[in-house]
């Protein structure tokens, strides 16, 4: 079972998301505390990480960049989700940050499993 | 002859002095030469007389001395002979008893001489003594003048005989110093002091003026070396002392003034080296007098003035008299300004000899008068800056000030504004005009305005007049401020004329203007609610995430075909939501376009795709038909793009009411004018007459649902990309949208 991590700090989002995951025969692991998250991801190992860009603490792109340099980390797949960067003046950013996916919310179930199999 | 008198003339010759060695005669009271002796003889000889020749070695007044020594019986001294080069002196002796005389003779011719010589050079000494420019007077040891030459008499304004004998102390001498005098000549007289080399004492003269006279003393003694008297050369410096008392007076009125002036005194040599500093010239520049002294002036100034100095100096030897300022050098080295003003020294050949600089200290003047200059710099700068004119103006009308502005305004250059009338400049009148605003001011004391139009710059002119008011209440001036307000007034006119026109002729344009103003108010207003929108648009999506989720969930878990249509519904509702926020989001993001390559083709297909997915379950053919290859590109923003097509699709599914039509989209190039075109097309309800010319309005809709936004975002943000829009509809046919588009970006 491929384990899968959400992180975003809306409780309610990781309930809903997590449940559909492991519906869809996923196993999901969720994080709300954005500043853990680089423990956790060690700590888990995931194989693909869903990642909201904009949360309090640190945001989705600090997270993604410090995964990107470890060697640990680094080919640990991101599907990234946000409501607020979906403006073009965004996407230089998104792409010196290695974002290649990005999803918009609210983003449909269907779409969601859809893009994470194509990923892995 | 008888015994008795041969006897008797024995005994006389016996008293006769043969053996004298010079001449003796005896001569008788009836002038008979009796007897005489060898010498006599040899006398008689030597000039060549008999022996009854004497008449002519005796003195032809023989016989009387003779009878009056006999009847006086005293001997007469002192008779002189002269026989033949030789000069006697004679004595007649009585011999009483006998009545006869002897006469000896004792030769002075060597004494006579000598006597002669010492008389001549008297008189040599007395008459040099007399031009002497000195008085010469000898004081005897009584104080009586013995000796006086001719300066003295003339000093002293009297003849010699009038002066010799007299007491000096007594006669000559002023009553209040004489018994000082007194004693001192008694105290020099008597050795108690030393001759004074020198002194000085004043004197009366005829007419009792009196002189002052400067004495060198000496003593006189006799053969013994006792003093006997004094001799004084005296000088007469009555004027040489008033003119040194003159010269005193201005040396001191002179150091007086150079040392108490407060300005520096800096006298220069010929070659620039310091040859007198005063105090204050010294404690400017931090140095003592003595360190000043025969250093050159270059020592004091600075680098950069010594150049202009030594130039300055040059120009006023030439007699150019100017102040100039400069920069000293302090002994600490810190810099000083100075005013220095220069003026050349000439000895009495007319020679160039030096300068003499006076210098003032003017660094803190500088300093204070460099900062007034920058507040007034900045004032004036201020003052020229403004776009309005601006001027100064008195009570009498009279301009006094007046900025850069006014010189464009009145097209006159400053020189010809200041000191003229107001009314002549501005009004071209030869008085004050009716209702002048400056005279309103001055009675009001407030601020007056008026507005003026100058036919010959065809210019309207706002003029506002202010008046200055001192502590007093009283106006001294007015500030008076002209403004170029002829394109206000001409924008006021136009519309009025616009207005005339269109009330008289069609209210078609007007009430375009009317439209254009709605929708700038519309402009505000949205961009407005646009930003507010793009807000709660964002945070609308995050629980809207959420719910999707969970309904997805909910149908997973339950598998109820009962609850099935409510969570269909669930999603509807969910989809218009996101449409809504599409729309707010896409209005608040009509920004510049951020232009791509694109394959513009490509983006519309995928819009297909993404509509049909939305509208899942439809009867919509869509038929897309393209002229173009897949590849072909365009520059563009693709998000925008996006945006467009999806807004134009969203609305032609929307208008089949039965959820079933047809869409016809084609795209194309025209070649001529390089403009990319699509065409929309479908067969859905269509537009209504009335509301064609509202596409386009903000918020416009006539679905219950929408945000009346999509077109309007669609036109914007193809006008961004210099593209049209147009819009065919017949109600009840369907509807047909035609964007144009430039293939490349429009600067």
């Amino acid at each position: 079972m491929k384990r899968i991590l959400i992180i975003d700090d809306d409780q309610d989002f990781l309930k809903e998301m997590g449940e559909t995951l492991k519906l869809s025969g996923y196993d999901p692991l969720t994080l709300s505390n954005s500043e853990l998250a680089f423990i956790k991801v060690m700590e888990l190992k995931p194989d693909l990480i869903l990642l909201d860009l904009k949360m309090e603490g640190m945001s989705g792109f600090q997270i993604a960049n410090e995964l990107s340099l470890l060697p640990e980390t680094k080919h640990i797949q991101v599907i990234f989700i946000t409501g607020v960067y979906t403006e073009q003046m965004y996407r230089t950013i998104m792409s010196l940050c290695g974002i290649k996916q990005c999803l918009t919310k609210p983003v449909s179930p269907l779409e969601l499993i859809s893009a994470i199999e194509k990923t892995m | 002859m008888q015994p008795k008198l041969v006897q008797e003339e024995l005994k006389n010759l016996a008293k006769f002095p043969l053996k004298n060695p010079y001449p003796v005669f005896r001569i008788s009271s009836s002038n008979k030469i009796l007897f005489c002796n060898n010498s006599a003889l040899r006398l008689l000889k030597e000039i060549g007389a008999k022996k009854d020749e004497f008449n002519k070695i005796l003195p032809a007044n023989i016989s009387l001395l003779v009878k009056k020594s006999i009847k006086s019986k005293k001997i007469v001294k002192n008779v002189e002979v002269i026989a033949g080069k030789k000069i006697f002196s004679c004595t007649i002796v009585p011999i009483t008893e006998c009545g006869y005389v002897n006469v000896y003779f004792t030769e002075v011719t060597n004494r006579k001489q000598m006597e002669e010589e010492l008389q001549h050079q008297k008189e040599l000494a007395q008459h040099y003594l007399d031009i002497v420019d000195t008085i010469i007077i000898a004081l005897d040891r009584r104080g009586n003048i013995t000796f006086i030459n001719k300066k003295g008499c003339q000093s002293l304004g009297r003849k010699v005989k009038d002066i010799l004998g007299k007491n000096w102390f007594d006669n000559f001498i002023p009553k209040k110093i004489k018994q000082d005098l007194k004693k001192y000549f008694a105290m020099l007289i008597n050795g108690q002091m030393q001759v004074g080399e020198y002194h000085e004492n004043i004197i009366i003269t005829a007419g009792d003026n009196e002189r002052l006279i400067a004495w060198h003393n000496a003593y006189l003694r006799d053969k013994a070396g006792k003093i006997c008297g004094t001799l004084g050369s005296g000088e007469d410096v009555t004027e040489l002392r008033k003119m040194q008392e003159v010269l005193r007076e201005s040396w001191r009125k002179y150091h007086d003034l150079v040392e108490n002036i407060q300005e520096g005194i800096w006298v220069l040599d010929k070659d620039g080296f310091t040859n007198y500093v005063n105090a204050p010239m010294a404690k400017m520049l931090g140095y003592s007098i003595a360190e000043m002294l025969s250093k050159h002036a270059d020592t004091f100034l600075q680098d950069d003035s010594r150049a202009e100095f030594s130039q300055y100096i040059e120009e006023r030897k030439k007699g150019f008299r100017v102040y100039r300022e400069f920069k000293l050098l302090g002994k600490d080295k810190r810099p000083l300004f100075a005013m220095v003003q220069a003026g050349p020294i000439y000895d009495e050949h007319g020679g160039y000899r030096g300068i003499i600089c006076g210098v003032m200290d003017v660094t803190e003047r500088k300093y204070a008068q460099d900062a007034l200059q920058q507040v007034l710099r900045q004032w004036q700068i201020t003052f020229n800056s403004a776009r309005d004119s601006i001027m100064l103006i008195d009570k009498d009308h009279k301009i006094i000030r007046a900025n850069s502005e006014t010189e464009k305004i009145l097209n006159l250059p400053l020189e010809e504004i200041l000191g003229r009338k107001c009314y002549e400049l501005i009004h071209e009148a030869h008085d004050i005009i009716e209702g002048c605003p400056l005279e309103q001011a001055i009675k009001n004391k407030n601020r007056a305005e008026m507005e003026l139009y100058l036919p010959k710059e065809d210019k309207y002119m706002l003029i506002s007049v202010d008046p200055i008011i001192n502590e007093d209440g009283k106006v001294l001036s007015v500030v008076h401020i002209m403004r170029d307000v002829t394109e206000r007034k001409r924008a006021e006119q136009l519309i009025k004329n616009d207005r005339d026109r269109l009330e008289g002729v069609v209210g078609k344009q007007e009430v375009e203007l009317v439209e254009k103003q709605k929708e700038l108010e519309d402009a505000k207003r949205l961009s407005d609610i646009g930003a507010l929108a793009a807000t709660v648009a964002h945070e609308l999506r995050n629980p809207l995430g959420v719910i999707k989720t969970a309904a997805y969930n909910i149908r997973k878990k339950a598998n109820n075909i009962n609850l099935d249509s409510h969570i269909t519904n669930i999603d509807k509702k969910i989809a218009e939501s996101e449409q809504i926020i599409k729309n707010l989001l896409g209005y608040s993001r009509i920004k510049i376009p951020a232009y791509e390559f694109v394959m513009v083709n490509s983006i519309l297909r995928d819009c297909i795709e993404e509509t049909k997915r939305k509208y899942l379950g439809w009867q919509v053919k869509i038929d897309f038909n393209s002229a173009l290859e897949e590849a072909f590109v365009i520059e563009a923003d693709p998000f925008q793009l996006n945006e467009v097509f999806l807004n134009i699709l969203d609305n032609a599914f929307l208008s089949f009411m039965s959820k079933s039509g047809n869409i016809f989209i084609s795209s194309k190039i025209d070649a001529k004018s390089n403009i990319f075109e699509i065409d929309f097309k479908d067969d859905g309800v269509g537009i209504a007459k009335e509301n064609m010319n509202r596409l386009f309005e903000p918020f416009f809709t006539t679905r219950s649902k929408g945000t009346g936004l999509g077109l309007k975002v669609c036109r914007e943000l193809i006008k961004l990309h210099g593209g049209t829009i147009s819009i065919e509809s017949r109600q009840g046919f369907g509807t047909n949208i035609k964007i144009r588009f430039p293939v490349k970006k429009v600067e």
